[in-house]
């Protein structure tokens, strides 16, 4: 059986119990992700999507999604709204804004406080996320290094897409933003908040980047695949023809 | 027992069309048309909540109704009232507390079955915007004609000269009564037959919503 | 397990129901119905008015009914809430379903006709207000008496007389409100504030005196299954059966 599989259209209530007997063995306690709830012995569906396994006990269901629910661990990219002494408030497209501390960034300390300024964006990871408490973000790992968070240079273009297609861009079998960066050089942040930053060299590029992006929602993998091949011969013309299709 | 199924095969409701995700800045948002009868709806959530409005245990459920003329009166408002409570059924609100879910119905065009149709479109809705939800809800309207016939999903005209009417909303698993509204004079058998009627024509409707989610993500699954 | 409700009564037991008509002098119909510590007036206002040309010789017949803050703390003031606007639309359904007041019979001569406006206020909130407020519009349209109002034919002229005719009441809807916990479990009829307020759902069901169901509303809520649907509805009748008794007895007092 493969190591992941794209199992099946699921709605809201429906019981996968028996469908996942199938799919995990005893050995391991199946592990339920997004989209899904126990109640007593059954596992119930909660959102409409496909349902996904992972080898060997990963199961949930992807979603088309636009609002962001803060989820601990995440990387998202926010705005800085409001600025305090302390802290900062950014706007990370959930219902709350998040609390940033200005100590949690690299090397930080009281008297040494990074200079946000209110516009400013931040590639953050979500701290804490609870359903009865704002989110809050860091901007350090547990070393205390930054890694690649931090405040992202203002030159960049920030995008929204629904939060799929961020899932599915980041996702490690999708050639897209490999078989791009071949062609065009550019940089890229994609936040688990739908919100994704890139700058290339030229705003051309920045654009069929942007484009790529945008219309690889629709698509499947060998789509994406002849999109991308068609950006990499440069066939401008070829490109956007396979995008509006 | 036979005699009835057979009827219940005659029985069918107009083509049902939806298309999901039609506007752009919504987190979810759907238009369905039942035959002739279109409604809009667009949801908006989790997002932040009037302070007046905040529920410290589960998200606040804001449905606006928009008639296609005029301002909404007390018949939109009891409308609006049953779709609220419809739907806020069916929906995981404890999920998101001090939240806000904000629904906004449009009616487009009407030619019968308004509200259960409005009930359809908002739960399409609610399924595009991915919001958690405990089962799907299906309506049904259906009318009792001046000779006792029933009717299902009848339109406009028959609805006015109908000796009763009906709408019913199924739940998608067990397929029990989430909600029931009627208008006119009927018996007890009358609003049974009703009933059954509408509750094996969800089935239909049930069927639908399975299909629009099957061509969305119809290039994403294995084969 | 008999299950006890907070105020001692068991799961299928109204609360007392006390009615009381014609206690305003200056409407033409009027009634007080309180329901346990629920209490409701009801006035019957007339005025005269042109039919419409579309249903000529039409009279109308409005109900509203108003939750102010007097009745419970939940309730601000301002313009009307949905929840009251709700029921006023319930009533107004109510009247036009069962066709208790007939339209028609409102007609005077020609375009004249009456324009009744049914209005309702709730003084105290204790759960159940659209029992009650069924209860209280009927019994207020019972007794109400408009006066015999003669168009001259030489000029037109409107003449109020002395002489009142009893409003022509064709059916007794009367609704029973159920509320339950969970799905199909803990089923209670005539809720008390918090019976209501924390209730997984609401039924109410209107009955008339022939058997024939008006109206069942179920806004939503907690799904029910088919068997407590059927169980609501036969205790409904048998409930309904002491208001129409409690009602005749009311109207005969009234006579006599």
């Amino acid at each position: 059986m493969a190591n992941r599989l794209n199992c099946r259209v699921v709605l809201p209530g429906e019981s996968i119990s028996n469908f996942i007997s199938g799919l995990v063995s005893d050995n391991f306690k199946t592990v339920l992700g997004p989209g899904l709830q126990r109640h007593s012995d059954e596992i119930v569906v909660t959102k409409c999507g496909i349902l996904k396994y992972k080898k060997p006990n990963l199961v949930w269901v992807e979603s088309h999604e636009k609002r962001y629910v803060p989820v601990r661990g995440e990387y998202v990219i926010g705005i800085i709204t409001t600025k305090g002494s302390e802290v900062v408030r950014a706007d990370i497209g959930a219902g709350d804004s998040a609390v940033l501390s200005l100590l949690s960034f690299e090397g930080a300390t009281k008297r040494n406080k990074p200079n946000l300024q209110v516009g400013d964006l931040v590639y953050a990871r979500v701290l804490v996320a609870s359903k009865d408490m704002e989110p809050e973000l860091v901007c350090v790992n547990s070393h205390g290094k930054s890694g690649e968070l931090g405040v992202l240079p203002s030159s960049g273009f920030l995008f929204t897409v629904p939060l799929n297609l961020v899932r599915k861009i980041l996702c490690p079998s999708c050639p897209l933003l490999k078989t791009l960066g071949e062609r065009i050089p550019y940089e890229i942040t994609a936040g688990a908040n739908g919100r994704v930053w890139i700058n290339a060299n030229t705003i051309q590029n920045t654009l069929l980047v942007y484009n790529a992006i945008s219309f690889a929602e629709h698509m499947t993998p060998e789509e994406v695949n002849i999109m991308c091949s068609e950006i990499l011969h440069g066939n401008q013309e070829a490109t956007l023809v396979t995008m509006l299709k | 027992m036979l005699s009835d199924n057979k009827e219940n095969e005659t029985q069918s409701i107009r083509t049902l069309s939806a298309e999901l995700s039609n506007l752009s800045r919504p987190d979810g948002s759907a238009i369905v048309a039942q035959g002739d009868t279109v409604v809009q709806s667009a949801v908006y959530g989790p997002v932040e909540v009037r302070p007046n409005k905040e529920l410290p245990d589960k998200a606040y459920f804001d449905i606006v109704y928009k008639p296609l003329t005029g301002l909404p009166g007390c018949p939109e408002k009891l409308r609006e009232r049953v779709i609220r409570n419809t739907l806020e059924a069916t929906l995981l609100v404890n999920l998101h507390p001090r939240k806000s879910i904000n629904l906004i119905l449009q009616e487009m065009q009407n030619d019968g079955g308004l509200l259960a149709c409005c009930i359809n479109s908002a739960c399409m809705a609610l399924m595009d915007a991915g919001l958690a939800m405990k089962c799907l809800v299906a309506a049904l309207n259906a009318v009792i004609t001046t000779e006792g016939d029933v009717l299902l999903d009848p339109s406009l005209k028959q609805e006015e000269e109908a000796k009763a009417c009906f709408t019913f909303a199924f739940e998608s698993i067990n397929h029990e009564v989430i909600t029931s509204n009627t208008q006119g004079s009927y018996s007890e058998t009358e609003f049974k037959k009703c009933l059954e009627i509408c509750r094996s024509a969800s089935m239909k409707v049930f069927d639908f919503y399975r299909e629009c989610v099957q061509r969305r993500f119809s290039k994403e699954i294995d084969r | 397990m008999v299950l006890e409700r907070s105020d001692g009564r068991d799961c299928w037991k109204t609360r007392r129901t006390i009615i009381n008509v014609g206690s305003i002098g200056t409407a033409y119909g009027s009634a007080l119905v309180r329901r346990g510590k629920t209490t409701i007036v009801c006035g019957v206002k007339g005025e005269l008015a042109n039919s419409r040309p579309e249903n000529p010789g039409d009279g109308f017949l409005v109900v509203n009914l108003d939750l102010p803050p007097l009745c419970c703390p939940l309730f601000k003031p301002g313009p009307p809430s949905e929840q009251s606007q709700s029921i006023s639309q319930f009533l107004n359904d109510i009247v036009t379903s069962s066709g208790c007041v007939v339209l028609s019979d409102l007609s005077i001569e020609g375009q004249l006709v009456w324009c009744l406006f049914v209005d309702i206020i709730c003084l105290e909130y204790d759960g159940n207000v659209i029992d009650a407020a069924v209860l209280a519009m009927l019994a207020a349209l019972t007794n109400t008496k408009l006066p015999k109002i003669t168009v001259s034919n030489d000029n037109g002229e409107i003449k109020v007389s002395e002489a009142l005719e009893i409003l022509a009441v064709k059916s007794q809807p009367v609704t029973t409100t159920f509320v339950y916990q969970q799905d199909g479990g803990h089923v209670m009829v005539d809720p008390s504030f918090e019976e209501e307020y924390d209730a997984a759902g609401i039924l109410s069901i209107t009955l008339q005196e022939d058997g024939s169901l008006v109206k069942l509303y179920k806004p939503g809520g907690l799904q029910l299954p088919d068997s407590v649907l059927e169980q609501c509805i036969a205790k409904a009748r048998s409930l309904s059966k002491d208001m129409w008794h409690l009602l005749k007895t009311v109207s005969e007092t009234v006579e006599t």
